[in-house]
């Protein structure tokens, strides 16, 4: 197979298509993300989750319903609107390295980032401000000897200091309680951003599981989850480099479209199928000249219809009867706007077709059979941990050690090199088959 | 609970959040291009005494006329009047509006059985009814010819739509069935917001949120303390004036005057010696003064404080009845929201480059106000209302921007595709104007052409400033170019219309407007002295 470039649709082409067409990769970053939470959502049979993804510098969100990934086609770039097919994600800007900064009496965390360099303060490479790292380093919540599996030294004494100040700024009566709420207030900033990709969008965020990955993902995903009423949370097998497993999961994807604005009672159910049927073949035609075989080849359809006089469309599934278009279209109208108008007249502004080729998938490798009592060596003692009622010896595990069907109760962490997942109080992880923790609240 | 930062900081984030997102909901779901394509639109939030909680920074000249909106209402509809999923529409610039196509909606949010807060939203139509296409008459002396007036009435009552007046309203505009789905957009935005604060209300308890929503007015009252600490004024004041064109209806300049000054923590803006009330439309109700006033000291303080009515309290505004900015009924004013606004800024500004070298000289000065309808080939009527952009002035540090919007408009540009798609009109051209910045150290911003073709017989009605006196410079710097409005007839020849006119285009005739550029900031010269 020759190397393949990932589309901000979250499909992969050939290079020569990518260079053609280059506009299609702008958001290829965000994809891969999303396409991990896919690849996870498929493994465990969830048909409805949130992906979250948090970096350095930033978080990003995207939402899977029925089991697909979110497109949308109203995308803008440094204020260019960009109407190509792309993951419908919000990106905000908090994640690690955020700066908390105290301005006109309020507590502010980012979208002032120190990166990765200098960093936290923590770091010992020149940062001079709190950021969320350090606060959860005051918190007792990251191992210094073993971040990034021990290759990156951390300093708490460092964190301590930063956050020292600040505590003192804001007469706090501890550091820890400041520590917290910067933590508050970046968890905040990052539930809005799922409720933009959620309840904004009409979906009950409470029958939705949260995946969370990135380094600092499964350090929040419990206490976030908790925001948004959600009674799940999955953390991947290896959360730090989530991202680029997603992307290896792609598969090849050509998007195309007519475009025709005609109100939707004047255009024939032959009409349609002819316009489709000239995309399709060209979609085929690509996937072809890609080296597939045409019988490989998936095709879907959707349409983006408005109501007459509106300026945004929605897009909706399509079926071949212009009847059951209409209704999905009031479906879709009422899912994004609380209501919907079945007597006003429509008009459809677009076919589109994506034409896919499935590409074969890795394997992860299945973890040994246990029970629900993990094995000794999984335990790597207890550490003093600073959670919501005060200092508390929490037990620690290492990830590597952990065995399929193994129960972990909150407040638990489990510590891997490429990321730390805490498990609150009053949640149990259960240790999957293929590595993946499925996080739910105790009954 | 008791009230901690980490919560307020939290709870600044929601309600800033709430507002935005009753923005959003406006937007997608409306229906004519001034809202969905120009966001001619601003969301606010209110506790139940009418206090500023939040607003969604949309457009400014709605950032003072929010709330006396409130005020009115509030008159006319005691508390204990209200009902839950209630919506009070109104328009009437004596009670509580701007001009007749700004139309507030404004429904009361209760926590279990009590009326707690209100959210607001108020969007500019394209049309209202009145003598043009628009409602933006080029020259009218009574309001009753600028469109339907609204004084504030239930448009539903306890969520059901009362058929009557909703009758009544769409049976005196041109386009019913845009108003009908724009009204019901900001019906959408308004219960999104409400259904928003139910829920912070519950998550953090009513009284709670409000002590909250309390400390952040008084934090935004301290931030503004703080910027009014740094002016030096001195004790008779800094004052400024300057001029409109005209009225429309005589050829005579209009004086505007400001002076500024402080007397303890209060900041006192006097518009003494500001001209009587005009026959024609440039008449700006107080709403629109306070709007403009807001405006520049909301742009002076740090971006990161809350808009909310803390930030305000400690600003007096003194107007005298009967003059420009406080009108009598039924005096005509559908011109002072969008021109006598700007001109407004540009006296503050100008009273404040006194004492603050940063503030810039003047930008375009007027919004260039444009309004087209008549019928297409079809028989169907239309209306495209529009403003367009020009240079902004030059300052200390930087160069003025071309071709955008200034001051108290912040819309964009309708997109000629979206246009041209909508009207029967087409644009022959639009670009920026060449030479039109005032050169200086740092020059101001170009102004823009656009020159747009009627393909059928239309009524075009004009409201734009800048056509006699120019945009002043600053210290030293030159004025910006005066702006031009033209009409190309069909064999070619140009005729030059005046700033404020009502005209009888034929199909093929082209309106070509030429828009403001920037005044210049600093002498020229200084810097082949310093080279």
């Amino acid at each position: 197979m020759p190397p393949l470039i990932l589309l901000s649709s979250g499909g992969v082409t050939q290079i020569k298509n990518a260079a053609e067409r280059s506009v299609e990769t702008i958001f290829s970053g965000l994809a891969g993300g999303v396409l991990g939470g896919l690849y996870s959502c498929n493994k465990l049979q969830i048909r409805n989750a949130l992906t979250l993804d948090i970096g350095g510098t930033s978080t990003d969100v995207a939402s899977i319903v029925n089991g697909k990934i979110e497109i949308s086609t109203e995308n803008e770039i440094a204020g260019h609107p960009m109407h190509l097919p792309t993951v419908a994600v919000q990106t905000v800007g908090a994640g690690g390295g955020s700066i908390a900064r105290y301005d006109h009496g309020i507590l502010l965390v980012g979208p002032e980032s120190a990166g990765a360099d200098p960093g936290p303060a923590c770091y010992s490479n020149g940062g001079t401000k709190s950021t969320v790292t350090d606060a959860n380093l005051v918190r007792g919540l990251l191992n210094p000897d073993y971040f990034c599996g021990g290759v990156v030294k951390i300093y708490p004494k460092l964190a301590q200091n930063v956050i020292s100040t600040l505590a003192d700024d804001l007469s706090f009566s501890s550091i820890e309680n400041c520590a917290t709420g910067i933590i508050e207030i970046f968890e905040n900033n990052v539930a809005l951003a799922l409720r933009k990709v959620s309840t904004e969008r009409g979906y009950d965020s409470r029958n939705f599981t949260l995946i969370t990955f990135g380094g600092a993902g499964p350090l929040h995903g419990c206490s976030l989850a908790d925001r948004l009423s959600m009674k799940q949370v999955l953390i991947p097998p290896y959360p730090g480099v989530w991202s680029a497993f997603g992307l290896l999961t792609a598969d090849i994807r050509h998007d195309l479209s007519l475009s025709v604005l005609k109100p939707l009672n004047e255009i024939s159910e032959e009409e349609l199928e002819n316009g489709f049927t000239s995309i399709v073949e060209q979609g085929i035609q690509l996937c072809v000249d890609d080296g597939f075989l045409k019988e490989d080849v998936q095709i879907f359809r959707t349409l983006d219809i408005r109501l007459l006089g509106q300026s945004y469309e929605l897009n909706t599934p399509f079926y071949g009867k212009i009847g059951e278009i209409s209704r999905a279209f009031d479906r879709v109208h009422k899912q994004a706007y609380g209501y919907s108008s079945p007597d006003e007249p429509r008009e459809i502004v677009n076919l589109r077709v994506a034409a896919m080729v499935p590409l074969p998938k890795f394997g992860l490798q299945s973890l040994p059979e246990g029970e629900r009592e993990p094995v000794l060596e999984a335990r790597s003692g207890k550490r003093r941990v600073f959670l919501t009622d005060g200092w508390q010896d929490v037990d620690i595990f290492q990830k590597s050690f952990l065995e399929a069907n193994n129960l972990i109760y909150g407040p638990s962490i489990i510590e891997q090199p490429d990321s730390t997942t805490l498990i609150d109080e009053n949640w149990v992880a259960e240790v999957k088959a293929d590595g993946h923790l499925l996080v739910s609240r105790c009954s | 609970m008791k009230l901690d930062i980490i919560t307020l900081s939290v709870i600044q984030k929601a309600l800033e959040n709430i507002a935005e997102e009753m923005g959003i909901v406006l937007r997608r779901a409306s229906f004519s291009p001034n809202c969905k394509e120009r966001l001619d639109f601003s969301c606010a939030i209110f506790n139940r005494n009418a206090d500023l909680l939040a607003q969604a920074e949309h457009i400014p000249v709605h950032l003072g006329a929010m709330f006396s909106s409130m005020e009115t209402i509030l008159q006319e509809f005691p508390t204990e009047e209200l009902n839950p999923e209630d919506i009070i529409i109104l328009n009437s610039p004596y009670q509580g509006g701007t001009h007749l196509p700004d139309v507030t909606f404004l429904m009361p949010v209760f926590i279990g059985d009590e009326l707690s807060f209100f959210v607001n939203n108020r969007a500019h139509h394209a049309d209202i009814g009145g003598s043009t296409p628009g409602s933006m008459p080029g020259i009218s002396s009574e309001l009753f010819e600028e469109g339907l007036i609204i004084p504030p009435v239930r448009l539903y009552d306890r969520g059901r739509e009362v058929k009557d007046v909703m009758k009544l309203i769409l049976s005196n505009v041109r386009v019913q069935k845009e108003r009908l789905g724009d009204f019901r957009a900001q019906r959408a935005s308004l219960i999104r917001g409400k259904d928003r604060l139910v829920e912070l209300s519950k998550k953090y308890g009513y009284d709670y949120l409000i002590k909250a929503c309390n400390e952040l007015m008084n934090l935004s009252e301290e931030a503004f303390q703080e910027q009014l600490n740094k002016l030096i004024i001195p004790p008779e004041g800094v004052s400024f004036h300057d001029f409109l064109d005209s009225d429309g209806i005589t050829d005579e300049l209009v004086k505007i005057c400001v002076n500024l000054s402080i007397t303890g923590k209060k900041l006192l803006v006097s518009f003494k010696g500001t001209d009587s009330q005009q026959t024609g439309n440039v008449n700006a109700p107080r709403s629109v003064v306070y709007s403009c006033v807001y405006y520049v000291f909301r742009s002076l303080t740090d971006p990161t404080i809350m808009t909310n009515a803390g930030l305000f309290r400690n600003i007096e505004i003194e107007i005298p009845k009967g003059s420009l900015l406080d009108p009598c009924p039924p005096a005509a004013v559908s011109s002072g929201n969008v021109e006598t606004s700007q001109r407004l800024v540009d006296v503050l500004l100008g009273a404040l480059s006194r004492v603050l070298p940063e503030i810039p000289a003047a930008s375009q000065g007027t919004m260039n106000n444009v309004s087209i309808g008549g019928f297409d080939s079809g028989g169907n009527p239309f209306t495209y209302y529009e403003t367009i952009g020009g240079g902004t002035g030059g300052s200390m540090n930087y160069r003025g921007v071309s071709g955008i919007h200034s001051h108290m408009t912040n819309t964009l540009n309708t997109p000629i595709e979206a246009l041209e798609l909508v009207y029967p009109l087409r644009i022959t051209r639009y670009s920026f104007r060449d030479d039109s910045s005032g050169s200086g150290l740092n020059q101001g911003g170009q102004g823009l052409i656009r020159e747009i073709e009627c393909l059928v017989d239309a009524v075009v009605s004009l409201q734009t400033e800048r056509r006699k006196l120019a945009p002043y410079g600053l210290n030293g710097g030159e004025d910006g170019m005066k702006g031009v409005n033209i009409r190309r007839k069909i064999d070619g020849k140009e005729i030059i219309l005046p700033g404020r006119a009502i005209v009888n285009f034929k199909a093929g005739e082209t309106l070509i407007i030429k828009t403001p550029g920037g005044g210049g900031w600093g002498k020229l010269n200084d810097i082949r002295e310093a080279t």
